[in-house]
């Protein structure tokens, strides 16, 4: 993964303000009155153990859930009236891979490029491949690939539009630690380029590094929200370990 | 225009990876032969009376294996999660919808026309005197049941009872196309002229239209979370 | 909620339907002419009382449904919901009236149990959508994902009850029917519709009454949801 290219502009990612959001299924609440504002080009990390709510923070972020109450803005904007070309700046990498196990590396980049309007398809996918580190694999199946791979891959599927919003969730998980410290690396560059990232974990000895802000979440609130600084470390993993008890 | 692309890309998505496994073709082909073999042993299938009901029998092949085939196709998008990657494109839902639609109208038509001549083997049919005609009603009745068996197969995906939700859900729903279908191939298989089947077709028609509208403005719904 | 304000409007549902229901079976039973031609079958004729203000009620209630149905996908307020639902069921319960009564008069009338005329053919398939509706709603829990998938089958299901009445009615053109001689309601004697007038209002009464009741049931289930949401900790 070398990063995206030098030349890459500076975007103006969406600014995030997160009014008493909250997310229930029936008698489960997922997310509990969030308040919350994420500037452009914040590198955030969200903490929590599972089932904390991280995975439906991100999902709402990624307008693949709509809120149950309160509110979330881009730019000032409610979700709920953003135009579907909205989705264009958003790059999401979920549990799953969302790839297609009977279609090739290629195949799969080729057919999310189609439908992101990519134009032309070719070269944007060939660029996306070197980037990842996955040119020497493009005709193999997405099934005989190893997870490291698919993660690869699936974050080259979120980065073909080149979103400027990314939204990565437990990305590391099933990871090697060499994969992993190239992914955070990729993470970096994105981040210099002056993108939003956000990326949740549940342990974050493998994720704090890079990131300029720490958020915990536990139980769906909102509980620890504050600048990330190496003194954190052993802070966060006491929170994190007394929640677990 | 995006919907256009979408829907397109998604089937094309949908013939290479078919191509690649076969499983809805053969899933559709296979039990749609069993289901032919089977009620061959109901009556003598020979006689002139199982012709008079062959129009009958053939749709119903072509509907019990259609609901094995409309489960397996969209097996395909909730492997992986791939549906909420779908969802995070920028455009309107029910893009992936006319996209599944074409595919699976594809895949049926395809598994129907093999089926067809077993048919007209183990009935003694006479299938090939009006080609073009059978085409039509082949195509008109099979995206009728596409239109609502797509719709349905990702509503039952959200239930723990998703094999048996899919049949409960289509079969009362698609009644008119299957009367409509079975009448119109039994005038077509009995030499009567076709102009007798003018209201058939048009019930076809009307019901692939509304339905495949109404479906594609509601399909946002059903995969909404 | 106030509950005792819910009973009133129980009551004012429920008092009324009583009242017409024992007035116009009275009427129907025991007072209105027997039409000539199935003057042998007398008693059972009257079967029809039930028979066609049940049908009437139950595609209302059906209509109901596709109403709430397209409300809860505009206004995404649950209490459409809960009306599609309490609608659905009061349906079906209807739809079986039709459907166990049509026999218990054909029998008699024409010597067979069922016939499959356009009207008792799409009552028939009628029930099995709204079944198919109510065992979709059975098998999603949650309740928001449960209103959107229902509200949608819903309304493809009312869209479909006019296509499926056409197919039927074709169909039957195309093979005639055996022994029925005349529609069921060919030739009443103006004095029976008076008859099935009032067990329509009477009923219909009922049906608002089942509905107002199953509607409350949903809405007390809801608040319990919420509450055991708030009380969590």
């Amino acid at each position: 993964m070398a990063g995206p290219a030098a030349s890459a502009p500076l975007t103006t990612s969406p600014r995030l303000v997160l009014r008493r959001l909250t997310k229930y299924y029936d008698r489960f609440v997922a997310l509990d009155r969030l308040d919350l504002t994420i500037e452009p080009g914040e590198f955030v990390v969200v903490l929590g153990r599972n089932g904390a709510g991280k995975t439906t923070l991100l999902r709402t972020l990624a307008l693949l859930l709509s809120p149950s109450e309160g509110e979330l803005l881009f730019d000032a904007q409610p979700s709920r009236t953003l135009d579907v070309s909205f989705r264009g700046r958003i790059g999401f990498v979920g549990h799953e891979t969302f790839l297609y196990d009977e279609l090739t590396v290629e195949e799969n980049l080729n057919f999310y490029a189609s439908l992101y309007g990519i134009e032309p398809t070719r070269p944007r996918v060939a660029e996306v491949l070197t980037e990842m580190g996955l040119d020497n694999r493009t005709t193999s199946l997405v099934r005989s690939l190893s997870r490291g791979l698919k993660q690869r891959l699936a974050l080259a599927r979120a980065w073909l539009h080149k979103p400027d919003l990314l939204l990565l969730d437990e990305p590391a998980t099933g990871l090697d630690t060499p994969t992993r410290a190239r992914m955070h690396r990729w993470l970096a560059a994105c981040h210099q380029t002056g993108r939003t990232v956000l990326v949740s974990s549940h342990d974050l000895a493998e994720s704090l590094q890079p990131a300029t802000r720490i958020l915990l979440l536990e139980k769906g609130r909102l509980v620890f929200d504050g600048p990330n600084a190496p003194e954190r470390v052993q802070e966060m993993q006491a929170r994190l370990e007394a929640a677990a008890g | 225009m995006t919907t256009w692309r979408v829907s397109t890309t998604i089937f094309r998505k949908d013939l290479l990876a078919e191509r690649r496994t076969k499983e809805v073709f053969t899933a559709i082909l296979l039990f749609g032969f069993t289901v032919a073999v089977a009620f061959t042993f109901a009556f003598e299938p020979t006689a002139e009376e199982a012709r008079a009901i062959a129009g009958g029998l053939l749709w119903l092949a072509f509907l019990f294996s259609a609901v094995l085939g409309l489960n397996r196709a969209f097996a395909r998008e909730t492997a992986n999660d791939c549906l909420r990657g779908l969802r995070l494109v920028p455009a309107d839902p029910g893009a992936i919808y006319l996209g599944k639609l074409l595919s699976n109208v594809l895949f049926m038509v395809a598994a129907e026309l093999v089926l067809l001549p077993i048919f007209g083997v183990f009935f003694n049919l006479n299938l090939w005197a009006r080609p073009g005609w059978l085409l039509l009603i082949l195509l008109l009745g099979t995206w009728g049941l596409a239109s609502l068996g797509t719709i349905f197969s990702a509503v039952s995906a959200n239930t723990r009872m998703q094999e048996l939700m899919l049949p409960l859900l289509l079969l009362p729903l698609t009644v008119p196309v299957l009367i409509a279908a079975i009448e119109s191939t039994a005038i077509l298989l009995s030499g009567r002229p076709i102009s007798e089947a003018g209201l058939w077709f048009r019930l076809l028609a009307g019901f692939d239209i509304i339905f495949t509208v109404l479906c594609w403005l509601l399909f946002g719904y059903v995969i909404e979370e | 909620m106030n509950n005792s304000a819910s009973d009133r409007f129980s009551l004012a549902l429920g008092v009324p339907s009583l009242l017409i229901l024992i007035g116009a079976f009275y009427y129907s039973f025991l007072v209105a002419p027997i039409e000539s031609s199935m003057a042998m079958v007398e008693p059972v004729q009257r079967i029809f009382y039930i028979h066609l203000p049940s049908a009437f009620i139950s595609f209302l209630s059906f209509f109901v449904v596709f109403i709430a149905s397209l409300g809860y996908l505009i206004t995404r307020r649950v209490a459409w919901d809960w009306v599609a639902v309490s609608a659905a069921e009061v349906g079906v319960v209807f739809c079986s009236a039709v459907l166990i009564t049509g026999p218990l008069w054909a029998k008699p009338v024409w010597g067979i149990w069922w016939t499959w005329d356009a009207r008792l053919t799409t009552t028939l398939i009628l029930f099995l959508i709204y079944v198919g509706y109510l065992m979709l709603r059975l098998y999603i829990p949650e309740a928001q994902r449960r209103a959107l998938l229902a509200s949608v089958v819903g309304i493809l299901g009312f869209v479909d009850v006019p296509i499926v009445y056409m197919a039927n009615r074709l169909w039957r053109t195309q093979h005639p029917q055996p022994v029925i001689a005349g529609g069921e309601e060919s030739g009443l004697d103006p004095r029976m519709w008076w008859g099935v007038l009032g067990v329509f209002v009477g009923l219909a009464l009922f049906a608002g009454l089942l509905m107002r009741q199953r509607y409350r049931l949903e809405s007390m289930r809801s608040e319990l949801i919420e509450l055991e949401r708030s009380a969590r900790d």
